[in-house]
């Protein structure tokens, strides 16, 4: 149980990073600022994006059907990897939640 | 009856959404092959021998779209020059030149060099050019620059900017330059890299690879779905444990 709880918290906090990157400097750098060597050197970003959200997606599975979660918990699990931040909330209130539990 | 009913709703409603994943997966692998071809096409096109300008393009002509990129041969005379700020290569010396080996008048632009402060003087006689056919940009590089007679700057590289101040008439699309020989000997030029222009097809190849992996994996997972309740279910009842009271745990 403690790798899966530790195997997630890692992809929470690489999919968060990678998202906020994606939403704060990727978009705007291709679709706001008319910089081609800027967008050149951000390319880097979706790619990495796209490779780690898999990842994560399969943590939260995995984590789910550990702690025997609903099917609407599990998919909100999944969906908190696609916005910036909420990932970042979904582990810290799973942190507190354990923590409170092990009280 | 009622919960045949709702069985069969539910396991349509995720055979649609699982459909509609694998549809998307497969809209971003199409997007990837698009790009593959593409590169494949541009490949080719670089690796072609220059012809002469007139072989294939025209005077007021639409530059037609089988041409971008090729390499051309061109003889002239420059009559104007230009500059054009904010390119990817940063400021750019443009020249128009009035072609004289083709049977039909006509001039063009020519992206000539790259240049840091002002114009530098352009050769007097007849030049030979090795240069990149490219269309016209149709999107503002420096909208602070305007075309004027006090100014030389082009806002972008197109020859509809000229239309009405040129009597010459123009080809569309313009000329990259990558040699210039002028009386017998080679000009000594800060050369532009060279640049293809590409079709429009937005992102890179492993981007749209890696979403039609999210995709696919979207879809197995809403499939999975049923049998990780099925599984649950069955746990929670071989435990002891009632669904609701898990579901109010972390």
């Amino acid at each position: 149980m403690h790798g899966v709880f530790i195997r997630f918290r890692v992809m929470a906090v690489i999919a968060g990073v990678m998202s906020l990157l994606l939403w704060f400097v990727d978009l705007p750098a291709v679709y706001l600022i008319d910089n081609p060597s800027l967008k050149e050197q951000v390319s880097w970003i979706p790619y990495v994006h796209g490779y780690t959200y898999p990842f994560y997606v399969l943590t939260a599975i995995h984590l789910a059907a550990k702690m025997r979660w609903s099917v609407p918990r599990m998919i909100a699990l999944i969906l908190a990897g696609t916005l910036p931040l909420t990932s970042f909330i979904a582990e810290r209130r799973l942190v507190r939640s354990i923590i409170n539990k092990t009280k | 009856m009622k919960t045949v009913v709702k069985k069969i709703a539910i396991a349509l409603a995720l055979l649609i959404t699982a459909s509609i994943f694998v549809s998307l997966g497969l809209w971003q692998a199409s997007r990837a092959n698009q790009l593959q071809e593409v590169k494949r096409e541009l490949d080719a096109i670089s690796k072609i021998a220059p012809v002469a300008l007139s072989e294939i393009h025209q005077p007021r002509v639409p530059l037609d779209g089988q041409f971008v990129n090729r390499k051309v041969e061109v003889s002239g005379r420059y009559v104007a020059q230009f500059i054009a700020r904010g390119q990817e290569s940063g400021d750019l010396e443009v020249a128009l030149l009035e072609v004289s080996d083709a049977l039909e008048p006509g001039a063009i632009l020519v992206a000539r060099q790259a240049i840091t402060g002002g114009l530098t003087a352009l050769p007097q006689g007849e030049v030979r050019l090795q240069a990149r056919l490219l269309p016209a940009q149709q999107e503002d590089r420096d909208p602070s620059a305007r075309l004027s007679e006090a100014s030389n700057d082009l806002v972008r590289i197109s020859g509809a900017l000229l239309e009405g101040d040129v009597q010459t008439p123009l080809y569309d699309g313009y000329l990259l330059l990558q040699s210039e020989v002028s009386e017998g000997v080679s000009s000594q030029l800060r050369v532009i890299p060279d640049q293809i222009a590409r079709p429009t097809v937005p992102g890179y190849y492993w981007q749209h690879i890696a979403y039609v992996v999210i995709w696919f994996l979207m879809a197995v997972v809403t499939l999975y779905l049923p049998f990780y309740q099925r599984r649950r279910t069955k746990l929670l009842s071989s435990n002891g444990e009632s669904a609701s009271v898990v579901r109010s745990e972390p």
